[in-house]
């Protein structure tokens, strides 16, 4: 009875151990995997920050109030991320129903909405080819038929060769302007590389909250899309 | 509020968590019923008044319903009715219209959230209390089984009697939060990384289908994989974060897929393939139809019809169900035939490969019928994958062999709907993942019960690589850190995808 007694007890004692063994493991385990998410927060966040503020997370709409209300104004929208603003131009086009567009590549880009008597939007760069100029054409028709439209095309298009390698069929996917990709969050680090951005503005991003344009380019550069459409 | 949303992750989950430590633990399950409810509520507050009222009625009458037939058929029924009339009846109204040619009003209600799910669980309670498997009955735990979170919306579907013991040992410790977290993470990161990355692809292609685009050959294909396997990464995603978030609180909940592209056979494919729903359509559908005994085959053919009506209200679901009930039946006619003959032993690997290709070939031409949201659209996608739009390849193909030009050479992906480099590696590394990599049964089983209650299921045990096995090491920490970090950044990165089976 008494070694039965002692087996028991040294029973009780190794599960005990084994189990305070099992209770380290996932001690480490749970240690190990918050130590390396947060590390890896705190850069992420502060890239974070530095784009929420600068605006690159403003989608089409907030984009096109800021510029517009109480009534249109010299806020220019300069992305660093999105080179592709087909979705603020289609919204705008939408919103404001000009009676007059230019419409085609980026050589149009330049008529501004000062050079007309009526109301003007510049549609300029969402065309490269024929055929996206066609579909365009059919997703803005859709929505609005202006009085003069103005169709800036490039000769090569007209090339049976020529073929825009990254073409693709706008009505059926138009890419949204505020859609960050994961690596977008490491972009910081490269315009601090690069020297794009100075150590200082990235740190004082609270900073870029009292420059009135929209995005890296436009607060830092002052360069982007005005609100009638027009690069600057 | 969804699981892969921030609210849900950094503010429901922990503060749920912070809560129910500080309660003792039968307080603690009240802490789970409300943040349960609170979790429902979050969508729509009437919903968790309908929720609350039929968890309430159903337990009520399952005190009256031992060995009483009517009780049994006036209960079921009002289940029945509930969910024909918020999910079904726009269906009804509108073939009802076009047979008799008369105009039945359309509702216009939103469809309560997981109802298809928290009414077949109290169905399944109410066939148990029936039989008299309930002596110990209690509101607060079948109120908990039914709206619990993890479960409630898409499920798995889990038996009163399978869990509601487990909910007297709830708690939460190291271990339960390391193995449930771990098991969340591995399913977000299907959902988030894996699901989501390929969706819109797969969108791109069944919309313009849809609006009447023609999709070359290889889109369609691309578009009919893809969604092969953004629908498995998508579900079988949700399903193990039930299980993960469950497994936190200590309740362990039963495995919901089992590496289903893996099967040979269709009828292995649905002892994969949402189990949960497959074990309550055999037991609460199909062996009370007659089962094997008489009718076997009317009997299979019923019961898949009725699990592609439960699935939408929509022609295409009805065909779904209807294809895989074929399907079935022509599979038993196989198996039958080969036992007659003796052949059952003969499985070479040729033969088992040749199995498994008819198989993902039959599974893939039926998930179209799925995703499409109108039949007009499949027979489009249908048409294209085989060849009746013509085959469309790469111009510099012509180069290669000059011999095939009659075949038009505007390219592979000749609509251009999307970036093709965008969604290829995605698309390639999914499927070496569902076919080469372990399961979460594979990877847990020494943590979860995941079989307990599924010992009717042929699961392979040739599937269990225990090399990969999931333990509590620095390494296993090393690598949920990184999916960890790499689902924030995505979540940072897109607008919320809704878990595909919250339609059903």
């Amino acid at each position: 009875m008494k070694t039965g007694g002692r087996h028991q007890a040294n029973d009780t004692k190794s599960t005990s151990i084994s189990n305070t063994i099992i209770g380290i493991h996932f001690h480490r385990y749970i240690r190990t995997y918050s130590f390396l998410v947060l590390l890896s927060a705190i850069p992420m966040l502060l890239n974070y920050l530095f784009l929420l503020y600068s605006g690159e997370f403003l989608s089409a709409k907030d984009i096109y109030d800021k510029q517009n209300y109480p009534e249109p104004h010299e806020i220019i929208y300069g992305s660093a991320l999105f080179n592709d603003v087909s979705e603020l131009k289609l919204y705008s086009y939408k919103s404001k129903k000009p009676q007059i567009i230019s419409f085609g590549s980026s050589r149009v880009l330049q008529l501004r909405e000062s050079f007309f008597t009526k109301p003007f939007y510049n549609l300029g760069s969402m065309a490269s080819s024929i055929h996206q100029a066609l579909d365009v054409a059919t997703l803005l028709l859709k929505e609005h038929c202006p009085e003069v439209i103005i169709c800036g095309v490039d000769f090569w298009w007209f090339n049976n060769t020529y073929q825009k390698p990254d073409y693709h069929l706008m009505s059926a996917n138009i890419p949204v302007i505020n859609k960050i990709d994961p690596a977008h969050l490491l972009q910081p680090f490269k315009w601090l590389r690069e020297g794009i951005i100075s150590v200082g503005q990235y740190l004082r991003f609270y900073e870029l909250d009292f420059n009135p344009n929209i995005g890296v380019k436009g607060k830092i550069k002052g360069s982007g899309f005005s609100s009638d459409g027009t690069y600057s | 509020m969804l699981f892969n949303s921030f609210e849900f992750i950094f503010i429901f989950l922990p503060l749920l968590c912070v809560i129910f430590g500080f309660f003792h633990k039968k307080a603690s399950l009240n802490v789970l019923l409300l943040g349960s409810f609170v979790f429902y509520a979050y969508h729509s507050i009437s919903n968790l008044c309908l929720l609350i009222s039929s968890i309430s009625f159903n337990f009520v009458i399952s005190k009256y319903i031992k060995n009483n037939k009517l009780v049994l058929f006036l209960a079921v029924s009002a289940n029945i009715a509930l969910i024909i009339y918020f999910k079904y009846y726009n269906f009804i109204a509108q073939n009802l219209s076009h047979i008799l040619a008369v105009q039945i009003p359309y509702q216009d209600k939103a469809l309560p959230l997981g109802i298809s799910f928290f009414t077949f669980q109290q169905i399944a309670y109410l066939v148990d209390s029936y039989y008299g498997n309930y002596a110990d009955r209690n509101f607060r735990s079948f109120a908990l089984l039914v709206s619990f979170f993890p479960h409630s919306i898409a499920g798995p579907l889990v038996q009163y009697k399978d869990v509601a013991p487990q909910f007297a040992k709830v708690g939460i410790s190291l271990e339960n939060l390391s193995i449930g977290g771990t098991i969340f993470i591995i399913g977000l990161f299907k959902k988030i990384i894996i699901a989501d990355g390929i969706a819109p692809s797969v969108n791109a292609i069944f919309d313009a289908a849809g609006l009447g685009i023609i999709p070359s050959f290889a889109e369609s294909w691309f578009g009919a994989i893809g969604y092969t396997l953004q629908l498995y990464f998508d579900f079988s995603g949700y399903s193990d974060m039930a299980i993960g978030l469950a497994r936190m609180f200590n309740v362990h909940f039963p495995i919901n897929f089992n590496s289903p592209y893996k099967a040979a056979s269709i009828i292995d494919f649905w002892h994969r393939w949402h189990m949960s729903l497959s074990k309550f359509l055999r037991d609460y559908l199909y062996i009370p139809l007659g089962g094997n005994r008489h009718s076997r085959y009317r009997n299979l053919l019923l019961t898949m019809l009725i699990g592609g009506l439960w699935h939408g209200a929509n022609w295409t679901f009805i065909l779904w169900g209807f294809l895989h009930g074929i399907y079935l039946i022509i599979n038993h006619l196989w198996r039958d035939l080969l036992k007659k003959l003796g052949l059952t032993s003969n499985k070479s690997i040729s033969y088992q490969v040749l199995s498994w290709i008819l198989t993902i070939f039959c599974v893939i031409i039926s998930w179209v019928l799925f995703r499409s949201d109108s039949l007009e659209t499949a027979i489009v996608i249908y048409q294209s994958m085989f060849g009746f739009h013509g085959i469309s390849v790469s111009p510099t193909l012509l180069d290669i062999i000059p011999e095939f030009n009659f075949i038009n050479y505007e390219g592979f992906f000749k609509n251009q709907l999307f970036y093709v480099w965008d969604y290829l590696p995605a698309f390639v590394s999914s499927i070496i993942i569902c076919l080469c990599l372990p399961n979460i049964k594979n990877l847990f089983v020494n943590y979860v019960k995941f079989e307990k209650d599924f010992s009717n299921f042929n699961i392979q045990s040739a599937d269990l690589d225990t090399s990969l096995r999931w333990v509590p090491s620095q390494a296993y920490a090393i690598l949920m850190a990184i999916m960890t970090i790499w689902i924030i950044l995505a979540l940072l990165s897109s607008r919320k995808i809704e878990f595909l089976y919250f339609n059903f």
